[in-house]
């Protein structure tokens, strides 16, 4: 077995810690399962599910899309299983904050001329 | 153009107050009108510090840049959960329509925290929608503020300490999450 060094956030690692102890286990095991767990869901070949959940945990897939993809009645249910995977729920992507930043600033632009 | 920045739901108000920042909101210069279901639901949240702030910069600035668009939701807000209809999503319906039927020309960009409602809100030709983060972003382009993103984890970091639960890394309206069902044959644990 080999040693791996990780920079992680002091606090995050304190978490990790306070939920390995509750857990009865040692952040490298946890790290260990997390880490196979990730590698074995990517290498399976039905790991479709995992994929769409990160992609649309990313942002890399729109919520309509991973919906459908899933066979899932809604979005609701989306957010329900990407959080039983793990993964944060995601943010409005770039291109639409972009695109929210764009035409409020003509929107300014057109009040003030 | 006639434009207004409307307030749909209290998610911006906290955002920028957790931020000391709510002045930011008339720093356009073009009118701010607060939905009278964001001030309801913003009083019925006052064991927040946020809300508070929030109420305090709504009363000081009252006529002053800023005054209550009135829906009516409030007067029947109960009835409305009774019907299983929330209220907040009925201002919200009732704003978008007074836009598009009775605006009198004037375009409309509501803000909100609740990404949810970005992604379903159907807004039509006098509509935008938008949240705190592109506006906030917008003022920094113009000059306005020094950094959009350093103001956003300020407010996130201090509601955290005043025992808020931001949603999504934002002060969003309240949601419930049902636990997720055990064993959901879609999903591979990680």
């Amino acid at each position: 077995m080999s040693n791996f060094t990780v920079a992680i956030p002091d606090d995050l690692l304190t978490d990790a810690k306070v939920m390995a102890a509750k857990a009865g286990t040692s952040v490298n095991a946890l790290i260990r399962t997390l880490l196979d767990g990730f590698v074995q869901n990517e290498s399976s070949p039905k790991s479709g599910n995992f994929e769409i959940l990160l992609r649309y945990s990313l942002g890399q897939i729109a919520p309509r899309k991973a919906v459908k993809l899933l066979h899932l009645e809604d979005e609701a249910a989306l957010e329900k299983i990407t959080r039983q995977a793990g993964f944060p729920i995601p943010r409005l992507s770039l291109q639409e904050t972009d695109n929210m930043q764009k035409r409020f600033g003509e929107m300014l632009d057109k009040a003030s001329s | 153009m006639k434009c207004g920045i409307v307030i749909v739901d209290t998610g911006p108000l906290k955002t920028l107050a957790y931020a000391d920042s709510l002045a930011l909101l008339l720093a356009p210069g073009i009118p701010v009108h607060i939905s009278d279901m964001v001030i309801c639901e913003l009083r019925n949240g006052q064991q927040f510090p946020g809300n508070i702030k929030a109420l305090e910069f709504i009363e000081s600035n009252m006529n002053n840049g800023l005054d209550e668009i009135e829906t009516g939701v409030p007067e029947i807000a109960e009835k409305l959960k009774e019907l299983r209809v929330d209220p907040g999503d009925e201002s919200i319906r009732r704003i978008i329509d007074k836009y598009e039927n009775d605006s009198d020309g004037e375009y409309a960009l509501l803000v909100s925290e609740d990404e949810k409602f970005m992604r379903t809100a159907d807004p039509k030709g006098h509509t935008f929608i938008m949240t705190t983060r592109p506006f906030l972003q917008e003022l920094e382009k113009r000059g306005m503020i020094a950094d959009a993103e350093a103001l956003m984890q300020k407010a996130e970091d201090a509601a955290i300490h005043a025992g808020e639960t931001p949603g999504r890394g934002q002060l969003n309206r309240g949601r419930e999450w049902n636990t997720p069902p055990v064993g959901n044959v879609l999903v591979k644990p990680f």
